[in-house]
């Protein structure tokens, strides 16, 4: 016999059954369909569907499930269902007195027990303990940078280098807190007459530096990169020639009357970026695959001195390098004529990650992972064995090197040693 | 696992008869809804995992009565509610500060409209829950680690010297993931790090 509660009871398994279906999307239209009645019913409907897309609540309540303890439950049960045969009521009542108590000690066992398990069936695979093959930690890369003048003279640039630190013509270079500043006398007429004078900021491996260009410009220098630019922005261009990588906020100028802008300029081995005003991301590393320019705001045009592409935000520029070249610590851009390759909707978080301080892998191999982990952290990666699979992560820079090798650890895919600069990649 | 039980009417009928395997199958059908949907009301876990129990025991004591596998639901869910309420009134009272009780069924006592949502709600968790307990290789090793091993969570907070709600947080960011590439069964070849739970050590 059909009661009331057994035709709500099918309606509640099938809207289970949409619902459950919409989070794996695997709905089909007609499945959709039904499901849009539903949430059309009411607002309480749509309050519970709400709630169980929301990551946070989900997450809260899935933890709440995992704290349970089925399993002693269970027991307590079972005993409960024989007591209950035998001598009745009155042996459950005894037996609850004490579940606490029993249960108290199974579940500290319990929780050591678990963690142990999972963390032993990591081990089994590899010989040492983390412990073992951890050596020593590595420090996370600093702002720290080097500063060579016209003259040849250099600066390093760190917390004992405060304030003004020199002065070019008109300009006073300033530095604080990873970041050099060049301050130009906003008096002076004598700009555009006095001869260029050349600076460089070079970072070396695990280092990170800031620089803010007389025109007002920003640049954010990446580890192992450097740029070479002019103390004061004179003539119809503003020309800097960088290697490793930078990130740029170019701020517009115009010309004396007003009438012209003037274009920012950055070469890279081969590749040339043409700017008014606006962000961007250069990657001229010589051991990656390709140089890349990667725009977020504005517009640039990318050159190779035979081809060019302008940029919409969100594009990428990439130009291929030549593979040989690329092995043997260096190498321009392919020689032929080849096109510039644009790739639409480029990954901004993974480009701009080392800039806002985290290193992001998307479905990355693990060699370009610790390309970046060598220039950051100024370590010596060997491999002793090859690793097919491919990460994704998401972790802070600031953190010494082993809590990154650590997660990469967890994925039971990887494993590392640590001795002095040196990070072994292993099975 | 398969069955022995072709529905709901056999299953009963091997409960009636005191098979274990009956017993067990209607146990965990019901225990992890219970104790989500009488710990919206406690607000306290271990106490509601102590009124499902007795909840259940009840329910054994009786087993004749249920002439249908929904009455025996519904009986679990009416006495595990009143139970609840009972507990979080007591608490309330013994309370020095006061504190909101989450969620009170806004309708009488009964299969109501809310009580038929809220079981659902709790349904539809517990089935989550069991997908993400079936994956298999390392992804679900790594989210069965990050997400139902409860002290891992406070190990990996204690660690790194954040507290347990940045955790959490993490996670359920870490859902996110779940929904659009795991329940895809396994389209993604990556593996997954969860290294979000670094992000606020700053």
């Amino acid at each position: 016999m059909k009661g009331k509660s057994d035709c709500l009871s099918n309606n509640m398994e099938s809207i289970k059954s949409l619902i459950l279906k919409h989070l794996r999307a695997e709905i089909t239209a007609e499945e959709q369909t039904a499901l849009d009645v539903w949430l059309a019913i009411s607002e309480a409907n749509r309050e519970l569907f709400a709630g169980i897309n929301d990551p946070d609540r989900v997450a809260l309540s899935l933890e709440k499930l995992g704290r349970l303890h089925e399993d002693q439950v269970w027991e307590r049960l079972q005993a409960y269902g024989a007591g209950e045969r035998g001598a009745g009521e009155k042996r459950g009542h005894f037996l609850r007195r004490y579940w606490w108590a029993a249960a108290a000690v199974i579940l500290a066992l319990l929780g050591i027990g678990s963690y142990w398990v999972f963390n032993n069936v990591a081990q089994k695979q590899i010989a040492l303990t983390q412990e073992q093959r951890f050596k020593n930690d590595v420090a996370p890369g600093k702002n720290s940078a080097l500063l060579t003048l016209a003259g040849g003279q250099k600066i390093v640039l760190d917390s004992n280098a405060r304030g003004a630190i020199s002065q070019q013509g008109n300009t006073t270079i300033l530095n604080t807190n990873g970041q050099l500043v060049y301050k130009v006398a906003t008096s002076s007429k004598q700009q555009a007459t006095s001869p260029a004078t050349y600076n460089t900021l070079t970072t070396g491996r695990g280092n990170q530096y800031q620089l803010v260009l007389p025109d007002g410009s920003k640049v954010w220098l990446n580890a192992a990169s450097s740029i070479i630019y002019p103390s004061a922005f004179a003539g119809t261009e503003r020309k800097v020639v960088i290697t490793g990588e930078a990130y740029f906020e170019i701020a517009p100028l115009t010309s004396e009357g007003g009438h012209e802008k003037i274009p920012f300029i950055v070469k890279a081995n081969g590749m040339e970026v043409k700017v008014l005003g606006t962000h961007f991301n250069v990657n001229t590393y010589d051991d990656e695959e390709a140089l890349t320019t990667t725009l977020l705001e504005g517009s640039v045009k990318v050159s190779n001195g035979a081809d060019n592409r302008v940029l919409r935000p969100g594009q990428q520029a990439v130009l291929s390098r030549d593979q040989g070249a690329a092995k043997n610590g260096g190498g321009a851009i392919k020689g032929n004529l080849a096109s510039i390759r644009v790739v639409n909707d480029a990954n901004i978080d993974e480009v701009m990650a080392w800039k806002n301080g985290v290193f992001k892998f998307n479905d990355a191999t693990i060699e370009s992972i610790m390309r970046q982990v060598a220039r950051w952290y100024d370590v010596e990666v060997v491999y002793d064995t090859k690793v097919s699979q491919h990460f994704i992560a998401d972790v802070p820079r600031d953190v010494p090197a082993s809590e990154l090798l650590k997660l990469l650890e967890l994925t039971d895919q990887v494993h590392f040693k640590i001795e002095g600069k040196k990070i072994t990649v292993i099975r | 696992m398969i069955s022995p039980y072709i529905d709901d009417t056999s299953l009963l009928a091997g409960f009636h008869q005191r098979e274990t395997l009956a017993e067990k199958q209607v146990f965990q059908k019901y225990f992890k809804p219970l104790c989500l949907y009488s710990e919206n009301i406690t607000g306290q876990l271990d106490a509601s995992e102590d009124i499902v129990a007795e909840s259940f025991e009840r329910a054994w004591s009786r087993r004749q009565d249920f002439h249908t596998l929904e009455n025996l639901k519904a009986f679990l869910y009416r006495i595990v509610r009143n139970a609840s309420l009972n507990y979080a009134e007591s608490q309330r009272r013994h309370r020095t500060h006061h504190e909101q009780l989450r969620y009170l069924s806004k309708d009488e006592p009964g299969l109501g409209e809310a009580l038929e949502h809220e079981i659902l709600r709790v349904e539809l968790l517990q089935e989550i829950y069991q997908e993400i307990e079936n994956l298999p290789d390392r992804c679900g090793q790594i989210f069965k680690l990050l997400f139902i091993h409860n002290q891992t969570t406070d190990q990996i907070a204690a660690q790194l010297s954040i507290n347990v709600q940045t955790v959490r947080t993490q996670k359920a960011r870490a859902i996110q993931l779940i929904k659009i590439e795991l329940l895809r069964k396994n389209r993604i070849q990556a593996v997954f790090l969860l290294g979000l739970l670094l992000e606020y050590t700053r």
